[in-house]
C-alpha cells in the first residue's frame, strides 16, 4: 500500500487558492453579505477578523467568482510604496502600462476617476490593509469618494486596537463584515470537506467528534492553526507508516499521534 | 527522522507524567472518600468527643440510695407555669434513671417566659453538681431555681443594665466623614493618575467627569482615549457617541453606535440608539 499520508498532509498546506475553499455555513453567509454589499452604493467595505479566520480566502473566492462579470482587481499582497500603489491603480483602470521612469500624479488620477463617474464601477480588493500607511489609506479614501472606485479592504483585528475607532474609518465604512473562528461543528465539517474534496473519504471517516474536540482545544477553531495542526499530524502519520507501519491503524485515529502533534507544536509541555 | 524519535520520546515522558498526575488525583479522591465515609459512620463517636464534659458531669451525678422522695427538679421549674403536666410524668425514682432523663427532656420543651431575675442570676454561677446539691431538698430548690416572673415589666436594676449597654453601643457607632472634593480637583487628580498609569479606567472616568460637566469636547476626547486603550468597554463607546450627539453630530453618533452594536449586540447599546433616535437623551 502506498504511503498516501504525504498527499493528505499537503491538503493542509496554508494557501488561499480557490480550489481549497471550503463552503461552511458561516463562510457562505459572509460571502453573500459581501457580494450583496457590492451592489449597494457604498464606498468602502471592511472585512475584518483575527488572523487565520479566512479573510484572504474569502477575498480570493470573491475575486474569482466575479472577475468575469465585474471590473474587479485583487491586490493580494500589500503594496507599501505609494508610488507603486498609484501605478497599479492607474494600470488597472486604464489597462495601460506606465513606464518605469514616470510616476502617477494623484490629483490627475482623482480627476480621471471623477470623469468615469456613472460610466464605470471598478472594485479593488485590498488584502492586509493594516500594513498600509495612514497617508496611503487617506488616498484610498479620497479615491473612494469619487464613487467610481470601490474598495473592499481586509484588516487584522487585534486586541489592543479596534480599527472602527479610527477616525478616518468611522465615517467612510458603511459595511463591516466580521469573520470569527469556526465552532467545533464547523471545524469538523471543514476537515471532513477538505479530505473528501481530495478523495480521502476513509481518513475523513476515521476522524470522530472526540478528535475534533481535542484539536479545537488547542486551535480554538482558527483555520490557519487547524491547518498547521493537521499538516503536522499527517506528517507524523507519514513517518510512522514508513518506519513503523505496525503502529499505524487505518481504522481509527491515533490519540498518540494527536498528542505528539500538540507536543510538537508546543500546545502541551512534554 | 531523529526529530520524530525525539518527539516520540517526549511523548512517552508526557504520558508518564500524565499517569502520575492521574494516580495522584485518584489517590486524593480515595482519601477524601474514605475520610468522608469515616466521618459519616463515626459521627456519634466524634460528637461524643465534643460532649465529653457534659457526659462527665452527668456521670458525677449520683442519686443517693437513701433518698426516698423523688427529686422534683423539673417539676419545680415548671410547676407554676404548666399545671397540666401529670405528677406521674415528673416523678423520678432512683431506680429508673432512663425515665428520669426522658421526663426531664419532655419538661424542658414546655414554654418558659424568657425573663431572667438578674439579681438571682448573678449569684447563680454554679456547676451542674451544685445544682444537684440544691436539688436534694425541695425547699432549697424553690429558692434557687429561676422562676417565671408574674409580669413582663423590667425591674429597675434590669433597666439600668440595658441602658448601660445602649450607651456603650452609641459610643461605638461609626461617624460619617465628609470626603467631598471639587470636580476640578477630581479631574486634575485623575489626569495625573492617567498620566502615570495609562489605564483605560482612568480615561473613562475622566470622560464621564467631563460629560457630567457638559464639556463634551473633552468628554469625546477622553472617551476615544479610553476606547483606544480598551475597545471592549461599552461605556467608552456610549460616552463617545453621547458627546458627539451633544456636539450636534447626531448621525455620526448613531453610525458609531450602530457599527459597534453589529459587533457586540449589547442591549445597552441598542437602548442608547433608540434613545438617540427618539430624541429622549
Amino acid at each position: 500500500m502506498n504511503n498516501h499520508f504525504e498527499n493528505v498532509k499537503n491538503i493542509f498546506i496554508d494557501s488561499v487558492e480557490k480550489n481549497n475553499y471550503v463552503e461552511l455555513k458561516s463562510a457562505v453567509y459572509n460571502y453573500d453579505l459581501l457580494e450583496k454589499s457590492l451592489d449597494k452604493p457604498l464606498k468602502m467595505i471592511l472585512l475584518f477578523g483575527k488572523p487565520g479566520t479566512g479573510k484572504s480566502m474569502l477575498l480570493n473566492k470573491l475575486y474569482h467568482n466575479l472577475k468575469e462579470s465585474r471590473e474587479i482587481f485583487y491586490f493580494d499582497a500589500p503594496i507599501l510604496s505609494e508610488k507603486e500603489f498609484l501605478r497599479r491603480i492607474y494600470e488597472s483602470l486604464t489597462n495601460k502600462e506606465v513606464p518605469r521612469e514616470l510616476r502617477v500624479n494623484f490629483d490627475g488620477l482623482l480627476r480621471y476617476c471623477q470623469k468615469l463617474k456613472g460610466k464605470r464601477e471598478i472594485v479593488f480588493l485590498l488584502d492586509e490593509c493594516q500594513l498600509y500607511s495612514e497617508a496611503l489609506m487617506e488616498k484610498i479614501r479620497l479615491l473612494s469618494d469619487t464613487r467610481t472606485v470601490k474598495f473592499i479592504i481586509t484588516l487584522h483585528k487585534t486586541d489592543n486596537e479596534d480599527i472602527i475607532a479610527k477616525q478616518h474609518f468611522k465615517t467612510r465604512i458603511w459595511e463591516v463584515v466580521e469573520l470569527s473562528n469556526a465552532s467545533e461543528d464547523d471545524l469538523h465539517l471543514y476537515i471532513q470537506k477538505k479530505l473528501i474534496q481530495k478523495g480521502f473519504v476513509e481518513i475523513s471517516n476515521m476522524i470522530k467528534k472526540k478528535h475534533i474536540k481535542f484539536i479545537y482545544t488547542y486551535t480554538y477553531g482558527n483555520f490557519r492553526e487547524t491547518n498547521k495542526f493537521l499538516y503536522t499530524l499527517f506528517d507524523i502519520y507519514e513517518y510512522f507508516y514508513e518506519s513503523k507501519p505496525h503502529k499505524v491503524s487505518i481504522d481509527k485515529f491515533s490519540k498518540k499521534f494527536l498528542e505528539m502533534t500538540a507536543l510538537k507544536l508546543g500546545y502541551i509541555d512534554g | 527522522m531523529d526529530n520524530m524519535r525525539e518527539l516520540e520520546r517526549r511523548w512517552y515522558f508526557y504520558k508518564a507524567k500524565q499517569s502520575l498526575l492521574s494516580l495522584n488525583a485518584v489517590g486524593l479522591v480515595v482519601m477524601f472518600s474514605l475520610g468522608g465515609y469515616y466521618t459519616y459512620t463515626k459521627a456519634d463517636v466524634i460528637k461524643s468527643l465534643f460532649n465529653e464534659k457534659t457526659l462527665i458531669a452527668e456521670t458525677k451525678i449520683k442519686v443517693p440510695k437513701t433518698m426516698v422522695e423523688p427529686v422534683l427538679v423539673a417539676k419545680v421549674i415548671t410547676e407554676p407555669l404548666v399545671k397540666s403536666v401529670k405528677a406521674t410524668e415528673v416523678v423520678l425514682t432512683s431506680k429508673n434513671e432512663g425515665l428520669a432523663h426522658a421526663t426531664l427532656h419532655e419538661v424542658s420543651l414546655e414554654p418558659v417566659i424568657p425573663i431572667v431575675d438578674m439579681e438571682k442570676e448573678s449569684h447563680k454561677k454554679t456547676s451542674s453538681k451544685r445544682v444537684y446539691k440544691h436539688a436534694k431538698s425541695t425547699t432549697h430548690t424553690n429558692k434557687r431555681m429561676v422562676k417565671a416572673k408574674a409580669s413582663t415589666y423590667l425591674t429597675a436594676s434590669e433597666l439600668s443594665t440595658i441602658r448601660k449597654e445602649v450607651t456603650v453601643l452609641d459610643s461605638e457607632r461609626t461617624k460619617k466623614i465628609n470626603l467631598n472634593g471639587t470636580s476640578l480637583n477630581y479631574i486634575g487628580t485623575m489626569k495625573k493618575k492617567f498620566a502615570r498609569t495609562k489605564k483605560p479606567r482612568e480615561a473613562l472616568l475622566l470622560a464621564k467627569a467631563f460629560y457630567a460637566k457638559k464639556d463634551y469636547t473633552n468628554s469625546e476626547k477622553w472617551a476615544l482615549t479610553a476606547n483606544k486603550l480598551d475597545s471592549s468597554q461599552d461605556e467608552s463607546w456610549h460616552i463617545f457617541a453621547k458627546s458627539k450627539l451633544k456636539l450636534g453630530q447626531k448621525s455620526e453618533a448613531l453610525k458609531i453606535l450602530s457599527s459597534y452594536y453589529k459587533k457586540n449586540h449589547s442591549p445597552k447599546t441598542k437602548a442608547l440608539i433608540v434613545k438617540i433616535k427618539t430624541e429622549r437623551l
